[in-house]
């Protein structure tokens, strides 16, 4: 394995899917491990300026409320209905700071959840 | 690899998803198991992975973002690759190579979504310009010996898009819906027409609670039926509330692709309606309809030889009326007449796709739609069925009366 090594715990979040842009060339990529809930000594959240990829996949799997083995499938195949889908993704990334608009999130039942991951991860943070 | 996409805020970061069966550890987590071909205006170029994060399958890891290591018994749903240089931009294509102990595969990138094309770190997300767009055609021809031809077609088609957009606040879509029914015509002249707007709101967050997700308030107005055989016109207003169903308890686990997950919908409302024209001047005053019903849809696309699909569909829809309205009934006389009785409406098609594009379909139907129910009993079809898409429930996604 090439990366084992852990990095240091912290609390979730929002853009943890990301490997830090600072990260020098030929480096390895160094990824939070599973990290505890944030607790009282935990260091303040990170402002991010956008949803992120992690936090993207984290809210369309509970929109369609399934698992990210299931970000290859279909609204149709998971037996998902698009207008509900569209307004929990929407409410979830408006709730998380975010804003993103309705017609932002695709709802066909050909659309896959990978394909809604990559266009709201770009969502940007509310002023 | 089913689908990847270069991070738009850090370029140097492209995301895999995979499909099943899903890789082991092993398989994908060494960086010189990947391999990039950048191309662009230029030319081709090599990017080599200076590492790999993982994201396993389960939600609570999914709630941390990617790892670095596998926890034991979860496999592998996406790889985050680093790159030692970022993915350029503008960009034509990039290449995905691996070259793994589990053997070799590619994928190419080329979207503008994927690629990023354009979308400069700092810069909001686009408008995806996503509109509903519902078009449904399907026809029967049949010739019975000694007979002439008769004609069966049903069509559907409605485009809906979102009020105000833009706006903080959620307005619903708006748009308009048309249907038509020839039943069993010797020409094309249709026993049914239904055109109305429609404006559709989703009640509540959108989420599921249990194996429900939030209500769908539709209200089709305004709205007409018109048949012309029965020189039938009727004004209509109408709200029906959906809640949709999926047929799981808790989170779905993984499925295999072209499995559709079982769904039903079950709707309730009211269809206020004006005759504007009538057979019958006794039926010329304003009457309601209490409508329920149900839908339930599902499928399996292994896509194997003789077995691409299997797709079951079914419908059924109940109105009371609140006064007698026309009907006409095939199992007696034939003739127009004034009736309250409750109109029953059931469908079920099962159709069996041996080859892509072409199956065999088999239907049931009873009972008639407005504005002249026609009430033609238990009627079985068996025919041939040609598609451009395979499966697409749209229709009876969005509303199904």
């Amino acid at each position: 394995m090439a990366d084992e090594k852990s990095s240091s715990a912290g609390p979730p979040k929002a853009d943890t899917a990301r490997p830090p842009a600072a990260a020098p060339a030929r480096a390895p990529v160094a990824v939070p491990a599973p990290a505890p809930a944030a607790g009282p000594c935990a260091p303040p959240r990170a402002v991010d300026p956008f949803l992120g990829h992690g936090q993207a996949v984290t809210i369309v799997c509970a929109s369609a409320r399934t698992i990210p083995a299931n970000l290859a499938r279909t609204l149709e195949e998971l037996g998902v209905s698009g207008a509900p889908f569209q307004q929990s993704v929407r409410t979830a990334v408006t709730a998380a700071g975010y804003t993103l608009g309705v017609d932002d999130v695709p709802a066909a039942p050909g659309t896959r959840l990978i394909q809604v991951v990559t266009i709201i991860q770009n969502a940007r943070r509310r002023a | 690899m089913v689908q990847a996409s270069v991070e738009p805020n850090d370029r140097r970061v492209l995301y895999i998803t995979f499909d099943a069966p899903l890789p082991q550890p092993g398989d994908v987590m060494r960086a010189a198991f990947w391999d990039l071909v950048i191309t662009t205006g230029e030319g081709a170029s090599r990017a080599s992975v200076d590492g790999v994060a993982i994201k396993t399958c389960s939600m609570l890891v999914a709630l941390h973002g990617f790892l670095n290591r596998c926890p034991p018994g979860e496999s592998i749903v996406e790889v985050a690759l680093q790159l030692a240089r970022p993915v350029p931009d503008p960009v034509r294509q990039v290449d995905i190579v691996y070259v793994g102990s589990s053997g070799t595969a590619t994928l190419a990138l080329r979207g503008d979504f994927e690629l990023a094309r354009g979308r400069p770190a700092g810069q909001p997300v686009p408008r995806a310009h996503i509109d509903e767009a519902d078009v449904y055609v399907d026809g029967k021809w049949t010739r019975v010996a000694g007979e002439d031809a008769a004609f069966d077609l049903h069509a559907y088609g409605g485009y809906m898009r979102a009020l105000a957009p833009g706006a903080p606040r959620y307005w619903g879509r708006a748009g308009f819906y048309g249907q038509l029914r020839v039943k069993n015509s010797h020409t094309l002249d249709p026993s049914s027409v239904l055109l109305y707007g429609t404006y559709q709101r989703v009640l509540g967050s959108g989420d599921f609670h249990g194996p429900l997700q939030s209500p769908i308030f539709n209200l089709r107005a305004p709205g007409f039926e018109l048949e012309r055989r029965g020189d039938q016109r009727n004004f209509v207003v109408s709200p029906v509330v959906t809640v949709p169903v999926r047929l799981s308890r808790g989170a779905l686990g993984p499925i295999q692709p072209g499995f559709v997950y079982p769904q039903m919908t079950l709707f309730g409302g009211a269809e206020v309606v004006k005759p504007l024209a009538s057979r019958d001047a006794a039926a010329n005053g304003w009457k309601a309809r209490t409508l329920v019903g149900a839908t339930l849809t599902t499928g399996i696309a292994p896509e194997q030889p003789w077995l691409q699909s299997l797709t079951l569909r079914a419908a059924y829809q109940l109105r009371l009326l609140s006064s007698p309205e026309i009907f006409k009934d095939l199992r007696g006389s034939g003739a127009f007449e004034l009736g309250g009785q409750a109109r029953h409406r059931a469908e079920v098609s099962f159709t069996y796709f041996p080859v892509k594009w072409t199956g065999v379909s088999f239907d049931y139907e009873y009972g008639g739609v407005p504005p002249v129910f026609v009430l033609a009993g238990h009627t079985f079809t068996v025919g041939l069925t040609f598609t451009l898409k395979q499966t697409s429930y749209g229709r009876l996604v969005i509303l199904a009366p």
